[in-house]
């Protein structure tokens, strides 16, 4: 999927090294993802019959779902924004591969890509 | 004309289920928070195989998963504290009208048929003391309800992190409703993509701004200052109010932080102090087999 590792203008990437990272993150993403979700369940399962802390378990289930689900979407974001850098990358080093007078054009159209 | 007390009902709180919610939470809690330590300890990695002059940005791209699953995990152990401390209290109220109805069960063989119970001095009297014991059992349940109840209520739940530092207001709420993860979507898509503003010129994040509804620029500018605060591109107005706000909310937290670690000192020593003192009577209170424990303040 991606060419072989090479310089371009001053970055150096293993694309499948980065892709293995990228890999166990969202392995992580899940079990965020997972135990955000979990964590939740057992919050609202916990009125033991008592209608007012029923309440406050179901207020607070709503206060807290999204900070649950923003470390995993989070973790999503990163992988994907990584794994578009590296396309930007590998497509630089084709132009760069082809010889063309592009090199330059990719190289300096890559940078700012990577550069977040 | 008196009424013959009557047995309260069954347990009114299934404190087993209480308990058992209170372990699944802090149980949860903990791996959520380890998921997000994981995530962040395993994403250094990256740097193996990517050296870029941003290579510090990127490696830090993750903190903001480890601190906002931390985040999560305390407020969902505190509620599991709080959700412990009510099921002891709840156990020992219900404990206590079960004691109750089965001295009212022996009383009513006593005075049933008639009301010649009434003309007993001793029925009377006891008559009395089982209602007031109902009630104030029913009183023990309200009271562990309400301030089980009031301790969730107050637990804050902080709105993520992004990236950049310190970017949120402590203690702020994400709005309900709105589009993903609670904020418009205006909002979550920059909030959660860390290459929204990459490429971006000056001149376009004048653009995208201008495109913002004016309750969102106001999301970003409380919730998110760091974000925007250093952003060519956005009048300086807006940049000045987000740094004043992010200001605002690094001395609240730098506050938050030295109260607790004073509070925390204070504590520490106290009891130590207390634990040393009443080691021997604790040690003794507990071979002598009491029966119940009220709780005491484990929220």
């Amino acid at each position: 999927m991606y060419s072989r590792r090479r310089p371009v203008g001053g970055w150096a990437i293993s694309p499948a090294s980065v892709l293995d990272v990228t890999s166990e993150t969202r392995r992580a993403a899940q079990r965020l993802a997972d135990s955000g979700n979990d964590t939740i369940a057992a919050v609202v399962r916990g009125g033991g019959g008592s209608a007012i802390v029923q309440a406050a378990l179901d207020d607070f289930a709503a206060r807290a779902t999204p900070l649950a689900q923003w470390s995993s979407a989070r973790a999503q974001a990163v992988a994907d924004g990584t794994e578009s850098a590296l396309r930007a990358y590998d497509q630089a080093q084709v132009e760069m591969a082809d010889g063309s007078d592009r090199s330059q054009v990719g190289s300096d159209r890559f940078a700012p890509r990577i550069a977040w | 004309m008196r009424r013959l007390v009557t047995a309260p009902s069954g347990a009114r709180v299934d404190t087993e289920a209480v308990f058992d919610a209170a372990r699944a939470v802090g149980n949860h809690a903990e791996a959520h928070a380890g998921a997000g330590a994981e995530a962040t300890t395993s994403w250094f990695r990256v740097a193996d195989g990517y050296s870029a002059p941003e290579t510090q940005q990127l490696l830090g791209s993750m903190e903001p998963v480890r601190t906002a699953s931390e985040s999560f995990s305390t407020a969902a152990q505190a509620v599991a504290r709080a959700l412990t401390t009510f099921a002891i209290e709840a156990e020992a109220a219900e404990a206590r009208r079960a004691r109750a109805a089965t001295s009212i069960a022996s009383f009513r063989t006593v005075a049933k048929g008639d009301d010649s119970w009434q003309q007993d001095p001793a029925l009377v009297a006891q008559n009395s003391v089982l209602t007031s014991e109902v009630a104030a059992a029913e009183q023990e349940l309200c009271e562990a309800e309400e301030a089980c109840a009031r301790a969730i209520a107050s637990i804050p739940v902080d709105a993520p992190t992004v990236m950049g530092g310190a970017a949120t207001a402590p203690g702020a709420v994400p709005p309900s409703g709105g589009g993903e993860w609670g904020y418009p979507t205006e909002v979550s898509r920059v909030i959660l993509n860390p290459f929204f503003f990459i490429m971006m010129t000056p001149e376009e994040v004048t653009a995208w701004w201008d495109t913002v509804s004016p309750e969102s620029q106001a999301i970003f500018i409380t919730t998110f200052p760091a974000l925007i605060g250093g952003k060519d591109g956005l009048p300086a107005k807006v940049r000045d109010e987000a740094n004043r706000s992010l200001l605002v909310s690094l001395r609240t937290a730098l506050e938050a932080e030295e109260e607790r670690l004073a509070a925390e000192e204070e504590n520490f020593a106290e009891i130590s102090v207390q634990g040393y003192r009443n080691d021997g009577q604790a040690f003794r209170a507990e071979s002598g087999g009491g029966t119940c424990c009220t709780g005491n303040g484990l929220s």
